[in-house]
């Protein structure tokens, strides 16, 4: 009994971590303004096809005057990822101490669908981050996001949707469906043959249920006998006060039907 | 020992390489298709140790022509980065001879000694701006283990395809697991599922131990199955994982080890990847 009251306590716990309080107007704590982006890269048009020029723009500013005076491009040799190397003065260069901005525009054309990471280091060198370049065709569509993880609804905490994504590879997605049958006992669905729509921000895929024979364990796991599709589902993934949302809708011929609201489980 | 392993992966490359090339024979028209070598591979040495304790970043691999890259430099990021990965900029060959084509092994050792627990990246690129590849480097100690490997994604056993394990691994953050174990009902067969978390790794960052839940619902008049808040929840065991590089096919495996409530430790599954990855085998 006590461990389940733990169990609880922990569940509630992650629920509120994953959920951080809003400032209410209200407040009276001490106002921080907001902090520029010490790293921006972005890419325009966000996504295209292959064989369109890209404009990757990588931004950010310094604590000292010590900038970034030049950027060169360049590609994998067995990747397809795209680097981004910053001239910095040496390390041993006296730096004036300066808030000091920088930016650069950089022209690149993508020549085969896929997403790519785009890394940006310095001759220092130091590792900036990591941005992403999607191209996709109209009719083979890239994710935008990463959904990879566990994710849940606040208002249903305890059960929720596991995604395996390989985003920047095959951007495959398998997902299961962790929920409960009318009596309140668990169940899982699996969702599959995913499909990205729209801008790359739509998931769009059958759900599948599945039977075993009669087995002589319940922790034991043992092949499907059956499996039956039991309909569509259309997850529409967005950028949220900063953070990823999915809309978890399931689609039937009348429309669709609002399932969930969905927020990455293992935030913090 | 990572060299060996490594040189032993170029011999057996190059070993397909060749035979590929030598069984071309005249009769033979069909283009055929040879694995490439490796340009580059990151490795630690030792692959675990506590903060303070110096490493060597092995950064090796086979360049595709005779003008090797002539240095490495490695470093950290700057005030304003937004990542904590380590930077390895390899120095290519700025000349006017000719460039052989011909596969040139190659190797840097770096040293670097972290201060802190915790996995940070390392990522490598040319000077001239060409990404090359990228690792892990993985400091713990035993006060606070931390994992070798991201273990995210669908794991499941051949022979029992249909149940399944999913992971979600806060690799490189906080380093949590939280997983759900797909299973059936043993009388009616139905999909039945029970949730793994308050674990910890192991001072090896192989071995993951945490505990096995199933939570109900109250009854609902939904059209089933329904997202529903639970209700109840119910401990069932405890859950090992032990994690393993394959050298058969490159991957990691898992084996999954359950000891119930009140019961004895037994063998519940040896998974694999549903989705592979391949790995650098240190």
């Amino acid at each position: 009994m006590k461990t389940q009251a733990l169990a609880t306590i922990v569940l509630l716990a992650i629920a509120t971590l994953a959920s951080p309080p809003g400032r209410g107007d209200g407040e009276t704590g001490t106002k921080l303004s907001p902090v520029p982006p010490v790293l921006g890269i972005s890419v325009e048009p966000l996504v295209a096809p292959p064989g369109v020029k890209r404009t990757i723009h990588v931004s950010g500013f310094s604590t000292d005057a010590c900038v970034p005076t030049e950027a060169r491009i360049g590609r994998g040799r067995q990747t397809l990822d795209v680097a981004v190397l910053l001239t910095v003065p040496p390390a041993t260069a006296v730096c004036a101490q300066a808030f000091a901005t920088w930016s650069f525009a950089l022209e690149f054309t993508p020549d085969m669908a896929g997403n790519r990471d785009i890394l940006v280091m310095t001759t220092e060198p130091g590792a900036l981050g990591r941005g992403m370049l999607v191209t996709s065709y109209a009719t083979a569509v890239r994710s935008k996001f990463n959904i990879n993880g566990a994710w849940y609804d606040p208002a249903t905490n305890g059960s929720g949707l596991t995604f395996d994504h390989r985003y920047a590879g095959s951007d495959t997605v398998f997902a299961t469906w962790q929920i409960y049958d009318a009596n309140g006992d668990p169940r899982w669905l699996s969702l599959q043959q995913t499909r990205w729509t729209g801008d790359g921000s739509v998931l769009e895929g059958t759900i599948y249920g599945t039977k075993s024979s009669p087995s002589y364990c319940a922790t034991c796991p043992s092949v499907f006998t059956q499996v039956e599709a039991l309909g569509e589902a259309r997850i529409t993934f967005a950028i949220v006060n900063g953070r990823l949302t999915g809309a978890f809708d399931s689609v039937h011929e009348g429309g669709t039907r609002r399932v969930a609201d969905i927020v990455p489980l293992l935030t913090y | 020992m990572f060299f060996q392993r490594l040189s032993a992966l170029f011999l057996v490359l190059f070993s397909i390489v060749s035979c590929g090339a030598a069984a071309a024979g005249p009769d033979v028209s069909k283009p055929k298709l040879s694995i490439l070598p490796p340009l580059a591979a990151v490795a630690v040495e030792p692959a675990i140790a506590p903060p303070g304790t110096p490493r060597k970043i092995v950064v090796a691999g086979v360049w595709p022509n005779s003008c090797i890259p002539t240095g490495a430099k490695l470093g950290l990021p700057p005030s304003y980065a937004r990542t904590q990965a380590i930077g390895i900029l390899l120095a290519e060959q700025q000349t006017f001879q000719a460039c052989f084509s011909a596969f040139a092994p190659y190797r840097f050792e770096l040293e670097y000694t972290p201060e802190a627990v915790g996995q940070v990246e390392v990522l490598v690129m040319t000077n001239q701006a060409s990404p090359i590849t990228s690792g892990w480097m993985v400091t713990a100690n035993a006060e606070k283990p931390k994992a070798f490997y991201d273990v995210s994604g669908t794991w499941f056993d051949p022979q029992t395809a249909g149940s399944g394990l999913m992971i979600t691994h806060d690799y490189g953050n906080n380093d949590d697991i939280f997983a759900t174990w797909h299973v059936y009902d043993p009388v009616a067969g139905t999909t039945r599922w029970y949730w793994i978390q308050q674990g910890d790794w192991k001072v090896n960052g192989l071995v993951w131990e945490g505990f096995m839940y199933e939570s109900t619902a109250q009854p609902a008049s939904c059209d089933a199955p329904c997202a529903l808040p639970l209700s109840s929840v119910t401990f069932r065991g405890i859950v090992r994982l032990t994690f393993s590089p394959s050298f058969v096919h490159g991957n990691l495996d898992v084996a999954m080890d359950f000891t119930p409530r009140n019961g004895t430790q037994r063998r519940a599954s040896n998974l694999q990847r549903f989705m592979p990855r391949r790995l650098v085998i240190q």
